[in-house]
């Protein structure tokens, strides 16, 4: 599986997402995560058909009037004997999963060609994501990771500001590793829920599905969400050129000569992940950060239903 | 080869640039930030890539061009001669500077200077060679630098003497110019000439190389008695019904008196007229001629003096004006005032050269048939309403007629300017300044309305006071020729089709301040119906080198506006030269003709229509001062100067072959032709690689 082919299928899929609000450029100019969070959200909201998708959430918190058929557990006896007619409580449902938002913040993550980094890129979605589950009062927490643990919220319903003001202050620095970090990360999660996994992956295939397999082997639902820069994907040079790595600050130089060999290094890694996570029931894809985020949110979603239609 | 410059040439270190820009810049000094190295690492580089210099053709190109600049501003010359034998090969080098100025027309001169010239040749020794270069006020190379004796001898026979004056200058810097390209042990320069005191004192100092020997020849030869036409012009007329007169200055420039010679003149091929002439050495006399001029064409005369020594200098051409008054339509409101025109008429019934023939004409008896006759129109503040007699002035105009416009209080706003009419500009209001008046400046002393006789540049007309005028704003065209030293145009002109019009923003009478009764009114009024008319400066006789204008010319004679109206047309010309050739005036439209030869030339028409114009070019009158001056007063004149030093300012003759300014043209051509090669190659290569890029994404 190339990059490119991943995003053809999914623009394939017949959605009007509008994707004018959802063009990481334009998100970029605004300045404020919670306000980003609310313009993907509910721009891709209002541009979704009528799917099945949208009756997972417990939609209205409210009083219902009772009608036949109505589970008679949710009916509010207080009110009943108050007002002698039957209401069915929707607003005290349960929420259904804890959602778990892991952040890759090692200095790789920094890397920007264009006005969007791979970290800023990977903020828009961890708080479009909070928001989207927030929205279906799912609890969502926040891990962000470079070769360990750097800041943890728990899953929470309530706590979805300090989510944001942590996305906020999420700066890329340091060395990752991810086979590290997320096996301690696995250790900190308690229940069971969806732990959505944000980095650039920078490590051999195999040990990678391997870290992400140390959280599915907990019972948690994995979503890896692969984000590349454009550049960093096709190193589109036209001189050549010295790279210093981000991470380590080791030069190499390069000519315009060895991109098609280097695209087809990324290539085959992403197919290698796309791959050896698929074996492990871990759903993976891969963003490039000029491309709208309505990808993402699909991708969430579809992982959402299905884990409620298991319960 | 050499180089005028050779300096400049450290800036070929230059090309060093562009290779260093191609290897070092190709590859960013400074780390390109890049997430990780973990592919990059594992492509395979050449490391040699980086240093190979990609685009040699761009890059060849961009040193051929840097070269070329370079090399053009060092200034390289290529010496043929030197080139083509050792340094050693020659002892000794001689140019040999031949005056072919009029003056050596002299038999026994010329005669002198090919014996003398003939000597040198055969005096020449094994290993050395003489170049020949004949000169009057310009320089011409006939033999290089040689030691084949009979070809020098060859070239030294087909020198002829010119009409040129002399001119020491030219033949020295012709001489530089070729011995600064020759590679001899020694260096001589050989100058064969009758020394005319004229030139010899009219010459400035003379550059010569610090080691050429100078040899100074003269070939002056007494010459007895020698008459020669230094000046002949007109007899100014004072008074009606005198017949005309040419004054004829004749000086005897020999050394002997002269005796038993005669002044002859000749009109249009026919005997005029003869007088005795008897003139002791230097004597100069003004003789006086009877004349009848023709008042229809130009009269073509030639005085002929001798028999004498010099039979070369004895002729003297002279085309005289036609006698032709200037037809004037003075032109009349319906209802004039008393003494209308008056100050106006009674200038231009003074006018001599030419003559004005005047009439008065009602505004209503006007029409285009009527306009036929007249050359000027004089519009002494007369309404011109839209009508009739409006359009045949309109067309009189267009056709090559001459307009005198007064604006004053009476026109109103009847004023046929603005963009598309034919009078200047457009008339405002009817302004009085102070009591006082106001001063008036002359805008364009250069024009040459204020070259006329008592207008002094311009200065007799700008001693009015002005107390009354219309303000006139110029349109785009319209040229200011005299203003008010409020910054008001005073007189402006406007050329309308072919035809010139005059405006003048105040009355030509005492109503409005008091040009009219400055000296300098008369002048004023003449030479500017004489302008519009085109009847200014006729030259009676040009001198060899001079430039004639044929438009002038042409105002003269009749017919002459559709002369005008052909060579504005763009209309080529013919000139026949006095040898019998028929010189074509290249460009076009040209109404200009450089003269070269003495004698009677006729400009004529391509199209066959039309009469001809003649004009008259003489030798320079200096040419026929045959007094010499001793060698030694040339040899004052000569500065030694260092050989470099000379070489940068050699031309003339020696240029032929080693013009620095031409090979640095042709580099600097090259320069440019490479600059343009490598922005196309350039652009081809950046177009392909941003469709190879965008190509390879998708």
């Amino acid at each position: 599986m190339s990059v490119s082919s991943t995003t053809a299928a999914t623009s394939a899929t017949g959605r009007t997402a509008p994707a004018r609000f959802l063009d990481p450029n334009v998100l970029a100019r605004i300045d404020n995560l919670d306000l980003i969070a609310r313009v993907v959200v509910d721009g891709f909201i209002s541009g979704l058909h009528k799917t099945v998708y949208l009756g997972v959430s417990t939609d209205f918190a409210e009083h219902r009037q009772y009608s036949p058929g109505d589970d008679v557990r949710w009916v509010d006896w207080r009110v009943f004997a108050r007002t002698d007619r039957l209401y069915v409580k929707t607003f005290e449902a349960e929420t259904n999963a804890d959602v778990v938002i892991a952040i890759d913040v090692s200095a790789s993550m920094g890397y920007a060609s264009h006005e969007v980094s791979k970290l800023d890129y990977a903020r828009f979605m961890a708080a479009s994501l909070a928001h989207l589950a927030s929205r279906q009062r799912d609890k969502v927490g926040l891990v962000s990771f470079d070769s360990d643990l750097v800041d943890y919220i728990p899953p929470s319903s309530r706590r979805r500001n300090a989510i944001l003001q942590a996305l906020d202050r999420a700066r890329a620095k340091g060395r990752g590793d991810l086979t590290r970090a997320l096996p301690r990360l696995s250790e900190r999660l308690g229940r069971r829920g969806i732990v959505v996994v944000i980095s650039d992956f920078y490590a051999a295939p195999t040990d990678v599905a391997v870290a992400l397999d140390s959280l599915r082997v907990r019972g948690h639902d994995v979503i890896a969400l692969h984000v590349l820069d454009p550049f960093e994907r096709d190193l589109a040079l036209s001189n050549p050129a010295v790279l210093e790595d981000l991470e380590t600050g080791e030069r190499v130089p390069v000519t315009p000569k060895g991109r098609a060999a280097y695209r087809a290094l990324v290539d085959a890694h992403v197919d290698a992940l796309s791959r050896a996570l698929g074996d492990r029931r871990i759903d993976y894809d891969c963003f490039v950060t000029d491309r709208p985020l309505d990808d993402m949110l699909w991708r969430y979603l579809s992982n959402r239903a299905r884990l409620a239609r298991v319960r | 080869m050499g180089f005028i410059n050779p300096w400049i040439l450290v800036g070929l270190a230059g090309l060093a640039v562009p290779v260093l820009i191609h290897l070092v810049h190709r590859e960013e000094n400074s780390g390109r930030a890049f997430p990780s190295l973990m592919f990059v690492s594992q492509i395979p580089f050449d490391i040699k890539r980086r240093r190979r210099i990609r685009d040699r053709a761009l890059l060849a190109l961009r040193c051929l061009a840097l070269a070329a600049i370079v090399i053009g501003f060092a200034g390289p010359y290529f010496d043929t001669d030197a080139a083509a034998t050792p340094a050693s090969a020659h002892q000794r080098d001689v140019v040999v500077l031949l005056d072919r100025s009029y003056s050596m027309s002299h038999p026994n001169r010329w005669q002198r200077l090919m014996d003398a010239a003939g000597e040198r040749i055969d005096a020449l020794a094994p290993g050395e060679r003489a170049a020949l270069v004949a000169f009057d006020d310009s320089a011409r190379l006939i033999s290089e630098l040689t030691d084949d004796k009979a070809l020098l001898r060859t070239s030294l026979k087909q020198i002829k003497p010119g009409d040129g004056r002399t001119g020491y200058a030219a033949a020295f810097a012709a001489a530089n110019g070729i011995l600064a390209r020759s590679d001899a042990q020694r260096h001589g320069v050989v100058i064969i000439s009758d020394l005319q005191r004229s030139a010899v004192d009219g010459s400035g100092a003379l550059p010569l190389g610090e080691n050429v020997a100078l040899e100074i020849v003269a070939v002056t030869a007494s010459v007895g008695g020698n008459a020669t036409v230094i000046d002949a012009q007109l007899a100014p007329q004072r008074d009606a019904g005198v017949e005309d007169a040419l004054w004829v200055r004749v000086q005897n420039t020999g050394e002997s008196p002269l005796a038993d010679a005669h002044l002859n003149l000749t009109v249009e091929g026919r005997a005029a007229g003869t007088q005795p002439i008897e003139l002791a050495a230097g004597e100069t006399r003004t003789l006086t001629l009877p004349l009848v001029l023709a008042a229809d064409r130009p009269t073509r005369m030639v005085l002929e003096v001798g028999p004498d020594a010099l039979p070369a200098d004895d002729r003297f051409y002279l085309v005289l004006a036609p006698r032709r008054p200037i037809a004037v339509a003075l032109i009349q409101p319906e209802h004039p005032r008393a003494n209308q025109s008056v100050f106006f008429e009674e200038a231009l019934r003074l006018a001599r050269a030419p003559a004005v023939r005047i009439r008065r004409v009602r505004l209503n008896e006007i029409d285009e048939a009527l306009l036929e006759a007249f050359e000027v129109v004089v519009l002494d503040d007369v309404p011109l309403t839209p009508g009739p007699a409006t359009e045949a002035v309109a067309a009189f105009v267009a056709r090559g007629g001459g307009v005198v416009a007064v604006a004053g209080p009476s026109v109103g706003a009847a004023w046929p300017g603005g963009r598309n009419g034919f009078l200047p500009g457009t008339l405002g209001s009817e302004t009085s300044p102070a009591e006082t008046g106001i001063g008036v400046e002359v805008n364009a002393v250069d024009h040459d309305l204020w070259a006329a006789p008592g207008l002094e540049r311009g200065e007799a007309f700008s001693a009015a006071t002005i107390s009354g005028f219309r303000t006139i704003v110029p349109e785009p065209g319209d040229r200011i020729l005299a203003r008010l030293r409020n910054g008001a145009p005073l007189l402006l002109e406007r050329t309308s089709g072919i035809g010139r019009v005059l405006a003048l923003s105040t009355t030509a009478d005492p109503r409005w301040g008091n040009l009219a009764l400055e000296p300098g009114f008369v002048p004023f009024v003449q030479a500017a119906v004489a302008y519009v008319a085109g009847r200014t400066q006729w030259t009676d006789a040009y001198v060899a080198g001079e430039v004639v204008d044929l438009m002038r010319v042409a105002g003269h004679v009749p017919g002459g506006s559709d002369w005008r109206a052909f060579l504005a047309n763009g209309g080529a010309v013919v000139v026949e030269t006095p040898s019998g050739v028929a010189e074509r005036i290249q460009r076009p439209g040209s109404a200009f003709f450089a003269t070269r030869r003495a004698g009677m030339h006729q400009a004529h028409r391509a199209d066959g229509e039309g009469t001809s114009l003649p004009f008259a070019v003489n030798v320079a009158r200096t040419e026929s001062l045959l007094a010499a001056a001793p060698p030694a007063e040339l040899e004052r004149r000569i500065v030694r100067r260092a050989r470099t030093a000379l070489s940068s300012r050699s031309g003339g003759a020696g240029a032929r072959d080693s013009d620095p300014f031409g090979a640095a043209r042709w580099l600097l051509i090259l320069a440019g032709l490479a600059l343009i090669i490598e922005s196309l190659l350039a652009n081809r290569i950046s177009r392909r690689r941003t469709v190879a890029a965008s190509g390879g994404l998708t």
